[in-house]
C-alpha cells in the first residue's frame, strides 16, 4: 500500500480515463485501465481505477468531492 | 397430486442462469495482473484462516470455497493467499446486474454474483436465448474486465437453469431441455441443486437415499412419513425437474423478516468485556440497518458459539425497539445464560419487524432526547460514512463495520443497494 497523493492526467468524457500520472517528479503513462469500480464514503463517491503499462499495474484513486488522486497501490507483472 | 398439471405452463418458460465463474477470485486476478493463471485463495483479511473463494487454478488442486488456509496450503503449497476487496466485489456486481437487467425486467440477484432471468417474453428481441447469454459473456468481458467470465444455463426452471450453468463451468453455455433433465440430474449429486442443505442430505443419506435417480423411486408417501408435508412434496417435484417457483425481480422482494448480523472472530474471546464489545458492534450494525429499512423489531436473538458449545437465546418485548443500545442491553441479559469458556461466533437479530411508523411517539423527553441523537449520528454517519461517530465502547478496537456478503445480507438491502450505486 502507497496511499500516496499524486497528479493524474485524465481525460473526463462519458467516464474517467486516466492518461498518464506524475509520481515523484517522473511521468508514468498509462496503456489501459484494466477495472474500474465505483463505492461511496459517506456521501462521497470514490472512483477505483487500475491502470497498467507494460509491466507495472498502478491502482489509484479519485475522490469525486475534492477531486483529489491517490496512488494507491503498484503491483509488478510478473 | 397432479404435478404434471401444475407444471404445464413453466414448460414454456425460458430461464437464464448467470453465474460468475470464481468470482472473488477472478475479480482479484482481473485487477491485478501478476496473479492471472495461478492459484489464488482470497480470505477475508490478513490472517484469517478461512479460504471464501478459490481461483479456477487453485480448485484444480482440490481447494475449495470454505476451505481452511492450512488445508489449501496442503493441497496446493503455491497458493497465493489475498484479502477480499468487497468494495470492488459490490461495485463489479452491480455492473454485471445491469447488464442481465437489460434483457428482460424479470431479473433476479440471486446472490452476489449469480442472477436469474426470465426471457420468456423478451426472448424475441434479442434474437434467441443463445444469443442473449452469448451478449451477456462479450458484454462482461468488454465493459467490466476481460478476465472475467460467466457461465450461462438455459432452461425451462430455475432448477434446471442453476443446474445447466454448473454444467457449462467455467466460462460456458449449456442448454438443458425437458428431455435431458432426468439425464442431468442423475448425474448431478443431491446438494448440488439448491434447496437440498447438508442437513437435508444427511436425512436423505440414512434412509438410502443418495443421488437423484433413488429420490426419483421413492414415494411421495414415504417421503411424506419422513419430512413432512412441505420437504415431501419439494423432493418429489426435485427429482423430477420440476420447479414452479417465479423469478422475482427486485422491486418485489418480500419486506425483510429479520435484520441482524454475524461474525467470527479470528480468535477465541474469552474475556466478557471483548465479548460485550463485540456483541455492542454487532447490536449497531443490526439496529442502523433497520433504520435504514424504516424498521423496528421486538423480538432479540443471540446466537454465540464457543468450546464446542451452541448457544441461542432470544426475548420478546413489550416495546418496538431501533436503539443498538437498547438492543445491546436484551443481548447483555441473554448473556448471562452463556455458560461458555471462550467465543468464536456472535450473531444478533432483531425480528418480528414492523414499520416504524406503526411504533407510538415518545412519551417522555429523555426517550425523545435519544430519538433525536440517534437520527443525528445517522446523519453524520450517513454523510461521512459509517462509524464516523461510535459508542465510547468501541473505542480502542478494531470496529467491524458492514460487509457484502454471498446474499446481500438482509433482503430489502438488494434493491436498496441497487437503487443507491
Amino acid at each position: 500500500m502507497i496511499n500516496e497523493s499524486i497528479k493524474v492526467w485524465a481525460v473526463f468524457d462519458s467516464g474517467i480515463s486516466p492518461v498518464a500520472m506524475d509520481w515523484h517528479n517522473r511521468v508514468i503513462k498509462f496503456d489501459k485501465v484494466i477495472l474500474k469500480t465505483d463505492s461511496k464514503r459517506g456521501k462521497t463517491k470514490i472512483t477505483n481505477m487500475v491502470c497498467a503499462n507494460n509491466s507495472v499495474v498502478y491502482e489509484l484513486e479519485y475522490n469525486h468531492q475534492n477531486f483529489l488522486w491517490t496512488l494507491k497501490k503498484i503491483m509488478p507483472i510478473v | 397430486m397432479d404435478f404434471k398439471e401444475n407444471n404445464a405452463d413453466c414448460l414454456n418458460r425460458i430461464i437464464l442462469h448467470v453465474d460468475l465463474d470464481s468470482f472473488f477470485a477472478t475479480a482479484a486476478q482481473q485487477a491485478n495482473p501478476g496473479l492471472r493463471k495461478k492459484p489464488v485463495g482470497i480470505v477475508k483479511a490478513k490472517g484469517r484462516s478461512c479460504i471464501i473463494a478459490a481461483s479456477k487454478e487453485a480448485k484444480k488442486y482440490g481447494v475449495k470455497t470454505g476451505s481452511s488456509v492450512f488445508e489449501a496450503k496442503k493441497l496446493c503449497p503455491s497458493i497465493i493467499l489475498v484479502s477480499a476487496e468487497f468494495e470492488k466485489y459490490e461495485d463489479i456486481t452491480y455492473r454485471f446486474i445491469e447488464i442481465c437487467q437489460k434483457y428482460s425486467p424479470i431479473c433476479e440477484v440471486f446472490s452476489l454474483d449469480e442472477c436469474f432471468i426470465d426471457i420468456t417474453d423478451t426472448e424475441k428481441l434479442w434474437g434467441n436465448a443463445l444469443s442473449i447469454a452469448l451478449d451477456i459473456q462479450e458484454r462482461l468481458a468488454g465493459e467490466i474486465g476481460d478476465y472475467l467470465t460467466c457461465s450461462v444455463g438455459i432452461s425451462h426452471n430455475r432448477l434446471l437453469a442453476k443446474l445447466a450453468s454448473t454444467c457449462a463451468k467455467p466460462d460456458g453455455i449449456f442448454y438443458l431441455d425437458q428431455k435431458s433433465t432426468f439425464e442431468a440430474l442423475d448425474k448431478a449429486a443431491l446438494t448440488d441443486v439448491c434447496g437440498i442443505g447438508f442437513g437435508l442430505y444427511r436425512r436423505l443419506v440414512s434412509l438410502g437415499i443418495g443421488d437423484f435417480k433413488t429420490l426419483r423411486t421413492s414415494s411421495l408417501k414415504f417421503l411424506y412419513k419422513h419430512f413432512g408435508p412441505f420437504w415431501s412434496e419439494h423432493l418429489y417435484n426435485l427429482a423430477r425437474g420440476i420447479d414452479n417457483s417465479p423469478v422475482i425481480p427486485a422491486e418485489d422482494i418480500p419486506e425483510a423478516k429479520s435484520v441482524g448480523r454475524t461474525y467470527t472472530t479470528h480468535r477465541n474471546l474469552y474475556k466478557k468485556e471483548e465479548i460485550e464489545r463485540l456483541m455492542r458492534n454487532l447490536c449497531e450494525e443490526a439496529s442502523e440497518k433497520a433504520r435504514k429499512m424504516n424498521l423496528c423489531g421486538r423480538y432479540v436473538g443471540l446466537a454465540l458459539r464457543g468450546d464446542e458449545k451452541s448457544f441461542y437465546g432470544h426475548k420478546t418485548l413489550k416495546t418496538y425497539i431501533d436503539d443498538g443500545k437498547m438492543l445491546f442491553t436484551i443481548c447483555q441479559v441473554i448473556f448471562e445464560n452463556w455458560t461458555g469458556k471462550y467465543i468464536r461466533f456472535c450473531g444478533v437479530t432483531l425480528s418480528q419487524l414492523v414499520k416504524n411508523e406503526y411504533r407510538s411517539m415518545p412519551l417522555f423527553p429523555e426517550d425523545q432526547q435519544r430519538k433525536n441523537l440517534i437520527t443525528a449520528v445517522d446523519k453524520i454517519n450517513d454523510n461521512f460514512g459509517t462509524y464516523t461517530i461510535f459508542p465510547g465502547q468501541l473505542l480502542k478496537t478494531e470496529i467491524i463495520r458492514p460487509e457484502v456478503t454471498g446474499y446481500f445480507g438482509d433482503k430489502k438491502f438488494r434493491p436498496n443497494f441497487l437503487r443507491n450505486s
